[in-house]
């Protein structure tokens, strides 16, 4: 086990964009840390330099106490587990796990301790001596898992690992990575661009966004507190609704004017000009007056249902999330939201967060 | 209006069948063709040398042997070390195929995986080869075989043919498409460039290594000139040479010369039957 620690990590490809842009983290001694965002935005490529796959431009790569820099991938103590799996397909199972262990010269007595256990963990057992096409998807992934629990590495490495597996086995492997990460204990960071694995595996998770990391905090901090508006577009599902709206200060609290004319307070920030307000669609509801919109489309998901209805003068919907015995309105009818103002989230014309504060909560 | 709906897709559905059927046979005419067209100068090869009797240029050609009868394989013997030329053969082939598949694919590894400035030079410039007959570089094979000493001996006739750049091209697609993952995988696991090229690319390019032996294998079992230019003792001539001492000065017997190609050519058959299935796959990898 140990920690991580990022300082001003840069990467720039020969001749070519720089695609990380000074990024700095500290990832905690047995933690599990997610980076989470949308393709192309870095996660991955920040991953691969961890594990030595990709020379970094500029900054420090710390495990532990030491500088990985220009330690090679197999002497960093980190242990990496592939989208792809890149389970070695001429090799049995046994001896995909085995062979990080074998090439450090390992005997075989410790080879084989270290296999049976790690496959005890992932109950694989009885697959050893099979190849990996004679494998399903999942058990794949298990073996992929087993080949780096071996080798007992200081830091795991996820790089979307979940994301080939059928939506019902990945619920499946996302409890058994978590309660495997409760067993080991071990530093694991984790690469996903989806916003439900991020938000249940993570103790910590990293939004990226074009090379740089947008805000790192704990899933419900940056749920109920988003830094900005992309993490406050990212995460949820669905997104979080944006209105543009003209505020002014009005005391201890600013004063909006809502599309419709209405007048909205929130206590607690201070902020004026043009600015976003941004509210999730759990904390929208149909009332008698508020906000006028025309409904567009009903979703049924059983447990919930989402409608989507349009503000006026507004191109994107608002999504609003309600129970699933809570009456709705039919497509194509009028109706009016209410805003819980407790709920709403200010951001300034730079797309950063107007904190308020505390009480206002 | 229910009833007619059904007939002019069954219509429809027989016209395809038929023309299905019209396309299968032409493809089977035109290959049937082909496959004769290639196999009927064995065939012509084998039933002259099974004949005890009769005109050898009869015409038309006899389709099937006259008196049929292993006498010109006895004679074949009878005239030159089948034996000895056989393990020449043997010697130079299996030692082609070893030195070809070593040197192609040491070769090929950094070409297709490593990033070095003037890679695309140097892959360009052993593709290049591949426009020249090799009878070309045999002035220049010879000069530098006779000045390093090497006349006359299995090193000379083997040496200069193991970096082959069909060898080389088969390879280098190989070990492309080995997917970049496993690769990684690999030196996160710990393993330096040779452990990467030996436990995981040599293992995963099979097909094509199976392919380029059964490709080296038949070239060299087959070559002719370049041995005999190289060998100067008889005791060391491939089978390929030696059958030629068949046709003395004085006599020229046809029967018993096809019956030495036939014994030249059975064994690369034998095992090309038993590995064409490798050999194609090979072919299926580089035009992928």
């Amino acid at each position: 086990m140990a920690e991580l620690k990022l300082k001003q990590i840069k990467k720039t490809y020969d001749e070519g964009p720089t695609v990380i842009h000074g990024v700095d983290l500290d990832i905690r001694d047995g933690e599990f840390m997610v980076f989470v965002g949308p393709s192309g935005c870095g996660k991955s490529t920040m991953m691969r330099m961890i594990a030595g796959l990709e020379d970094i431009s500029a900054g420090e790569v710390w495990i532990g106490d030491t500088l990985a820099n220009d330690v090679p991938p197999a002497k960093r103590g980190v242990a990496m587990v592939f989208q792809s799996y890149a389970l070695y397909p001429h090799m049995t199972v046994r001896e995909n796990m085995a062979f990080g262990l074998k090439l450090a010269g390992k005997s075989k007595k410790d080879i084989d301790d270290a296999v049976t256990r790690a496959s005890d963990i992932l109950q694989i057992g009885h697959l050893l001596e099979r190849k990996p096409k004679a494998l399903s998807g999942g058990q794949r992934q298990r073996v992929a898992i087993g080949r780096a629990i071996v080798r007992k590495p200081d830091v795991f490495l996820f790089d979307e690992p979940l994301s080939n597996l059928d939506a019902a086995l990945r619920v499946q492997m996302r409890i058994e990575l978590t309660r495997l990460h409760q067993d080991l204990g071990s530093t694991m960071i984790y690469v996903t661009h989806d916003q439900v694995e991020a938000m249940t595996m993570g103790d910590r998770i990293a939004v990226f966004n074009a090379g740089r990391i947008e805000q790192v905090g704990t899933p419900l901090e940056l749920y109920q507190h988003p830094a900005n508006l992309f993490v406050a577009g990212f995460l949820g599902s669905p997104r979080m609704n944006f209105l543009p709206v003209s505020a002014s200060i009005f005391g201890h609290s600013t004063s909006i004017r809502l599309p419709g004319g209405e007048l909205l307070t929130l206590p607690g920030a201070r902020a004026e000009g043009e600015l976003t307000l941004g509210i999730r669609a759990e904390h929208l509801r149909f009332a008698e007056h508020g906000v006028p919109v025309t409904v567009d489309l009903v979703e049924h998901l059983g447990d919930v249902q989402i409608v989507y209805a349009r503000a006026a003068g507004q191109s994107e919907p608002l999504a609003i999330k309600l129970g699933s015995d809570s009456p709705a309105p039919a497509s194509g009818s009028r109706a009016w939201l209410a805003i819980d103002s407790a709920q709403c989230h200010l951001f300034g014309q730079d797309g950063q967060a107007i904190r308020r504060t505390e009480h206002a909560f | 209006m229910e009833k007619t709906l059904p007939m002019p897709r069954a219509a429809t559905a027989k016209k395809i069948n038929m023309n299905k059927l019209a396309n299968r046979t032409l493809h089977y005419l035109v290959l049937t063709l082909l496959a004769v067209i290639t196999v009927y100068p064995f065939w012509w090869t084998l039933v002259t040398a099974l004949s005890t009797s009769g005109d050898v240029f009869t015409y038309p050609p006899r389709m099937w042997p006259e008196n049929p009868g292993l006498d010109n394989f006895v004679e074949v013997f009878k005239t030159i070390d089948v034996i000895a030329f056989y393990k020449n053969s043997i010697i130079i082939s299996v030692l082609t195929v070893a030195g070809t598949l070593i040197v192609c694919s040491m070769a090929a590894y950094p070409l297709a995986r490593m990033q070095f400035p003037g890679r695309n030079i140097v892959f360009g410039a052993i593709l290049a080869t591949m426009i020249l007959p090799s009878e070309v570089n045999f002035l220049v094979n010879f000069i530098t075989v006779s000045k390093l000493g090497m006349g006359d001996t299995y090193t000379g006739v083997i040496l200069p043919g193991l970096a082959g750049a069909v060898g080389i091209f088969l390879m280098k697609q190989a070990f492309e498409a080995v997917p970049n993952d496993l690769v990684d995988a690999a030196r996160v696991d710990g393993a330096t460039e040779w452990q990467i090229f030996w436990h995981i690319m040599l293992p995963l390019a099979r097909p094509a290594l199976a392919a380029l032996t059964i490709l080296t294998l038949v070239a060299a079992w087959n070559q002719y000139i370049w041995p005999s230019i190289v060998m100067a003792s008889p005791d060391k001539f491939p089978l390929s040479v030696g059958v030629l001492y068949l046709s003395g000065a004085f006599s020229f017997k046809i029967r018993v010369v096809a019956a030495g190609a036939v014994l030249t050519v059975l064994p690369i058959l034998i095992v090309f039957l038993f590995t064409q299935r490798y050999f194609l796959r090979g072919f299926d990898g580089a035009v992928k």
